[in-house]
């Protein structure tokens, strides 16, 4: 079965210098390699880093230096899916790059301008962009969201487990399946993967996009809705 | 070094960039970068193939040393080999429409010379 994590969550403060860029970058790599995120990914967080340290420095004004910069990276794992989030907190003038249009592409040599591909590279780069501006500060979080490949080690895991099979191939009992045909359900399930969820992991965490349906064969649910827990059990 | 250059002839001269490309790396060659194409070779190939992190400001430093370089009646174009990242960034920002772009040498070199 593939290697899950916990939630991490680091965060450092610098000045906001340019002079900063190294320091930050390897400060990135250190944590994300030590969780196990892929060579390509830390380049494309790294790349979100840079463009943004760099262009709140430049053009944040002279408030950006009152306070220094904030880093947080984070990342949180389901069995199927990684959320790596890099938040950037800074004082300078307020700027919200999700409000701006994508740059138009120059059509020749004499018509480019340069400047405005940072943000291009930026949405190409990351899976989301969220901005609030609070106490003064712009908060940037850049999210990175990959699905997992299915290991073979799973399968082989499925096979093992030839009780939870049996429950799998009588579905008579789970109410999203009433008056569904048997034989329309086999098929369906041909394609199903069957897991071991190993105590408190998070199938879903916040931020997460979903598009699996889960059944519960044995063991307990819990479902956090806010203040509200919401516990399952079969 | 981050940035050296050959000249092929009197017409044709290769700038090799290679490292990281950020803000730190750019400033190292802002300055020889731009001295070395717009000198009096009229055809510049930059070579990225050996730039192993590019940033936007990087990108900033191609475009305006290729205008240099259209004003005085040249061209540039560049080679990126199999680096994969740079080639997608290039994609990505457009440049690649802007600034002739090749993954094979000969072919570079070929296009340089038209």
């Amino acid at each position: 079965m593939q290697t899950l994590f916990p939630i991490r969550m680091v965060e450092l403060e610098v000045p906001a210098q340019l002079s900063v860029l190294r320091q930050v970058s390897a400060w990135l790599k250190l944590h994300a390699t030590e969780w196990r995120v892929s060579e390509t990914l830390i380049a494309h967080i790294d790349l979100c880093l840079n463009e943004v340290v760099a262009n709140c420095v430049a053009h944040g004004g002279p408030a950006v230096t009152d306070r220094p910069l904030t880093l947080q990276l984070s990342m949180a794992s389901s069995h199927d899916q990684t959320l790596v989030t890099l938040s950037i907190a800074d004082s300078g003038r307020a700027f919200d790059p999700t409000s701006v249009a994508p740059k138009a592409r120059a059509v020749s040599l004499s018509d480019a301008t340069p400047g405005g591909l940072g943000l291009v590279m930026m949405r190409d780069s990351a899976s989301r962009l969220a901005y609030r501006h609070s106490s003064s500060r712009n908060h940037i979080d850049i999210l990175f969201q990959f699905d997992h490949a299915r290991s073979s080690s799973t399968a082989r895991l499925a096979l093992r487990d030839v009780s939870a099979e049996r429950r799998l191939k009588n579905l008579s009992w789970v109410p999203l399946f009433k008056d569904a045909p048997l034989l329309a359900l086999e098929a369906v399930l041909q394609t199903c993967e069957l897991l071991e969820v190993p105590a408190n992991m998070p199938l879903l965490i916040p931020g997460q996009s979903n598009r699996n349906v889960y059944i519960a064969l044995s063991g307990t649910v819990v479902a956090h809705l806010g203040y509200l827990a919401v516990c399952m059990r079969r | 070094m981050p940035i050296t250059f050959d000249d092929a002839d009197e017409a044709l001269r290769h700038i090799r960039l290679t490292g990281r490309l950020d803000m730190t790396g750019i400033d190292a060659i802002s300055e020889t970068f731009t001295e070395l194409s717009v000198a009096t070779h009229r055809q510049v190939i930059v070579d990225l193939s050996g730039v192993n992190f590019l940033v936007s400001f990087g990108i900033r430093e191609l475009i305006t040393n290729a205008k240099l370089i259209q004003q005085r009646g040249g061209r540039m174009i560049i080679f990126v080999g199999d680096n994969k990242a740079v080639l997608k960034t290039l994609e990505t920002t457009g440049v690649d429409t802007l600034i002739p772009t090749f993954v094979n040498a000969a072919q570079a070199d070929r296009a340089a010379l038209e």
